[in-house]
C-alpha cells in the first residue's frame, strides 16, 4: 500500500501540473488543486482563464498536454473508462435536445446509460419531481426557460448516480429566482455527499457555495483557500461607522482614530467612516466612546473585505480591461478546437 | 421536495447488455423515432416532398428519355431511391454538428458507454427516416404503375445494398458534421457534395444522354452503380456486375471517409 492510493480516498479530485495547449496558446499552465470528498470546490476566474478546459479535462472530454489529473482516485487518461463512470457533467450549454420533452430527455441518457425502456422511465419520472418539472415532462424541451432548461440538464448529468458532479457556469445567464433555485440544489447535493466541482465567475456565488476556492487567471492558479481565508489574506477587516448627524463626521472620525491608532477615512458621500482595524476588540471600544461622546450611529461594525475586492486585488484587473483580451483569447481557442 | 436527488428509489441498478454497441445506436434510432412521432408535420412534409420529386421528375423527363412513362417509371423509382441516400447526407451532417453545437455530444461522450456511441448511434439514428421516405416514395410509384418483376429474396436484397451504402455514406455525413463550424457550413458542405452525387449520376437519365466528359464522372458515382444494382435487383433481368460494383464503392467510400471522420472526431480531445 503506498501513500498515494490512502491519499486518493479522502480525495474526490487531485489535479497536479495539469498543462493544456491549444496550438500556440496556453489554455492551462501547470495546475494544481485538490478537493475532498463531499465538498463544494469553486474554481473561480474571468472569461478565458482556465475554468472549462479544466472541467472538460477532469471530465475525460479532453486531453491534458501533460500533467496528471485523478477523479476519485482514477487517471482521467488511463482510467477514462472508470472515471466516467463516477462523474455527472453539467456544460456551460444546457445540453437538452429541444425537440424532445422534458421525460424524454431523462429517458434517453438512461437508456444509454443501460436502464430498461420500463426503468429508464421509472428514473426520469423520479427526478423530474425531485427537480420540479413534473408539470412541463410533456412539454418539447424548446418551450423551457432558462432555468427549467438548467434544471433538466442537472437532472440529466445525475441519472447515473455520480458520486462527483461538474458543474460548469450553472448559473450564467439565469434570472436571480433560477440562481437562488440552482444554489439550493448545490446545497442539497453537497448534503447527500456529493462532490461538486462548480466555475463561476461570480463571487457572490463562490463565496456562498464553496467550502474551497481556486482562483484561475490566464490559466494559472492565482490562489486558494477558504473563502474566509482568501477574504483575510487580501487585507483585514475594516471598521466602519455611519453618524446619524453627517455634520458630525469629523469627530467620528477622531474617536475611531484614536481607538485604533490610525487615521480614519471620511467618505462624505456615504456619511462613513472607514478605519483598519486588527483588533476585533475596538468594536465595543468604538461603541462606548461614541456613547460618550453623545454620537448616534445608524451603523458601526466590522466588515470583511468582499470577494470582489480580493479578486480584483488578486488578478490586478478591472473587468473592463479583461473584456478585449478574452474575446481575442477565445476567438484564437474556436478556430484551433 | 424531501425526495433525495440522486439515489435511485425504485428503480432497479442498469443492466449490462452484452453487445453495448448495439444498444446505443438502437437508442439514438429510438430518439430519432420518437422525434418523428413528437412532429408528425415533418412526416407528413416529407413525404409529400418524396412525392412531388417523383411525379415532377415523371412528369419532365418521362416523354423524353424513355418516350413513355410507364417505362421511365421503371427506369426513374430505382435512381429516386438511390438520391435518398445523398439528400440524407446533409440533415444527417446537420443533426451531428447540432448535437456538437449544444454540448449534447460532449455530454454522451462524457457517459460511461462507448466512445464511438454517439457517431454510430447517429449512423443508425439516421435509418429511420431513410426507410419512411423510401417506404413513401415506393408506394407512389406503385400507385402510378410501378411493378417489381422479381422475387421477394431480390427485394430483401435490394433493402440491404441500400443499407449498405447508407452506411457508408453516413461515414461522409459524420466528416462534415465534425468539421463544420456552424449550421451554415453544413449546409454549404452537404449541397455541394449531394450535388454532383444525386444529379450526376444515371439516377434519373441514361449515362449515355449525358456530355462526354461528364460520364466519366458518372461511370465512377456510387450512386450510379447503386441505381443500376436496384434496377437490376426490382425490374431485373438480375445482373450481379452493378450488385458487386455497388459493395466496392461503399468499401471505397468507407475507407476514406471513416479514417476523416474519426480523425475528426479525436481533433476535439
Amino acid at each position: 500500500m503506498t501513500t498515494t492510493e490512502v491519499v486518493s480516498v479522502d480525495y474526490a479530485l487531485e489535479v497536479d501540473g495539469l498543462r493544456r495547449e491549444f496550438g500556440k496558446t496556453q489554455a492551462l499552465n501547470e495546475i494544481s488543486f485538490s478537493a475532498r470528498r463531499g465538498t463544494v470546490l469553486g474554481l473561480l476566474g474571468p472569461n478565458g482563464s482556465g475554468k472549462t478546459t479544466t472541467v472538460k479535462i477532469l471530465s475525460t472530454l479532453l486531453r491534458p498536454s501533460s500533467g496528471s489529473a485523478r477523479v476519485y482516485g482514477f487517471d482521467v487518461v488511463k482510467e477514462a473508462a472508470r472515471v466516467r463512470e463516477t462523474i455527472g457533467l453539467t456544460g456551460q450549454y444546457a445540453a437538452v435536445d429541444e425537440d424532445l420533452n422534458g421525460r424524454l430527455n431523462l429517458e434517453l441518457i438512461a437508456r444509454l446509460l443501460g436502464y430498461s425502456a420500463k426503468n429508464a422511465r421509472a428514473r426520469a419520472d423520479e427526478l423530474l419531481e425531485s427537480f420540479d418539472l413534473v408539470d412541463a415532462a410533456k412539454r418539447p424541451a424548446k418551450t423551457y426557460s432558462g432555468g427549467m432548461r438548467r434544471r433538466l440538464d442537472l437532472a440529466a448529468s445525475l441519472i447515473g448516480t455520480p458520486d462527483v458532479l461538474f458543474l460548469d457556469e450553472p448559473t450564467t445567464g439565469l434570472d436571480p429566482r433560477s440562481r437562488v433555485a440552482v444554489w439550493d440544489l448545490v446545497r442539497r447535493l453537497r448534503s447527500e455527499g456529493i462532490t461538486v466541482l462548480l466555475t463561476t465567475q461570480y463571487l457572490e456565488e463562490a463565496d456562498r457555495l464553496a467550502d474551497e476556492l481556486v482562483v484561475l487567471d490566464h490559466g494559472a492558479v492565482i490562489a486558494a483557500g477558504t473563502p474566509t481565508k482568501l477574504k483575510r489574506q487580501v487585507g483585514g477587516q475594516t471598521l466602519e461607522a455611519r453618524p446619524d448627524d453627517p455634520a458630525r463626521l469629523d469627530e467620528v472620525a477622531l474617536v475611531l482614530g484614536e481607538i485604533t491608532g490610525t487615521k480614519a477615512a471620511i467618505d462624505a458621500d456615504t456619511g462613513v467612516v472607514a478605519v483598519p482595524a486588527a483588533d476585533p476588540a475596538v468594536l465595543s471600544a468604538a461603541s462606548d466612546r461614541l456613547g460618550i461622546a453623545g454620537i448616534t450611529v445608524a451603523a458601526l461594525g466590522l466588515r470583511q473585505p468582499s470577494l470582489d475586492e480580493v479578486f480584483f486585488s488578486l488578478t490586478d484587473g478591472t473587468p473592463q480591461e479583461r473584456t478585449a483580451e478574452d474575446a481575442t483569447e477565445h476567438a484564437k481557442k474556436e478556430s484551433l478546437v | 421536495m424531501t425526495a433525495t436527488l440522486i439515489e435511485p428509489r425504485r428503480v432497479q441498478p442498469r443492466s449490462t447488455s452484452p453487445m453495448p454497441a448495439v444498444r446505443h445506436g438502437w437508442t439514438m434510432a429510438w430518439r430519432n423515432l420518437v422525434k418523428l412521432r413528437l412532429a408528425p408535420q415533418i412526416v407528413v412534409l416529407s413525404a409529400i416532398q418524396q412525392i412531388v420529386m417523383l411525379l415532377v421528375f415523371l412528369l419532365i423527363f418521362g416523354g423524353a428519355v424513355a418516350g413513355d412513362r410507364g417505362e421511365y417509371l421503371s427506369f426513374l423509382l430505382p435512381g429516386i431511391l438511390a438520391q435518398n441516400l445523398a439528400f440524407q447526407i446533409s440533415s444527417a451532417a446537420a443533426a451531428i454538428q447540432s448535437d456538437i453545437r449544444k454540448g449534447i455530444f460532449d455530454r454522451f461522450r462524457s457517459l460511461p458507454i462507448a466512445r464511438s456511441a454517439p457517431l454510430v448511434g447517429h449512423i443508425v439514428g439516421d435509418l429511420p427516416r431513410l426507410a419512411l421516405a423510401n417506404i413513401v416514395v415506393v408506394l407512389t410509384a406503385v400507385a402510378f404503375g410501378f411493378r417489381v418483376h422479381t422475387g421477394p429474396l431480390e427485394v430483401l436484397l435490394a433493402c440491404a445494398i441500400i443499407l449498405v451504402m447508407a452506411v457508408a455514406f453516413s461515414w461522409v455525413a459524420a466528416t462534415i458534421g465534425l468539421f463544420a463550424k456552424r449550421p451554415e457550413s453544413v449546409s454549404m458542405m452537404g449541397l455541394l457534395v449531394m450535388l454532383p452525387l444525386a444529379f450526376g449520376s444515371n439516377a434519373l437519365v441514361p449515362t449515355t444522354s449525358l456530355p462526354g466528359w461528364f460520364q466519366s464522372w458518372v461511370r465512377l458515382n456510387p450512386l450510379t452503380y447503386l441505381s443500376d444494382a436496384l434496377r437490376s435487383l426490382l425490374t431485373g433481368p438480375v445482373e450481379s456486375r452493378p450488385i458487386l460494383l455497388t459493395l466496392l464503392s461503399a468499401v471505397v467510400v468507407t475507407l476514406i471517409f471513416m479514417p476523416l471522420a474519426i480523425r475528426a472526431y479525436a481533433r476535439r480531445l
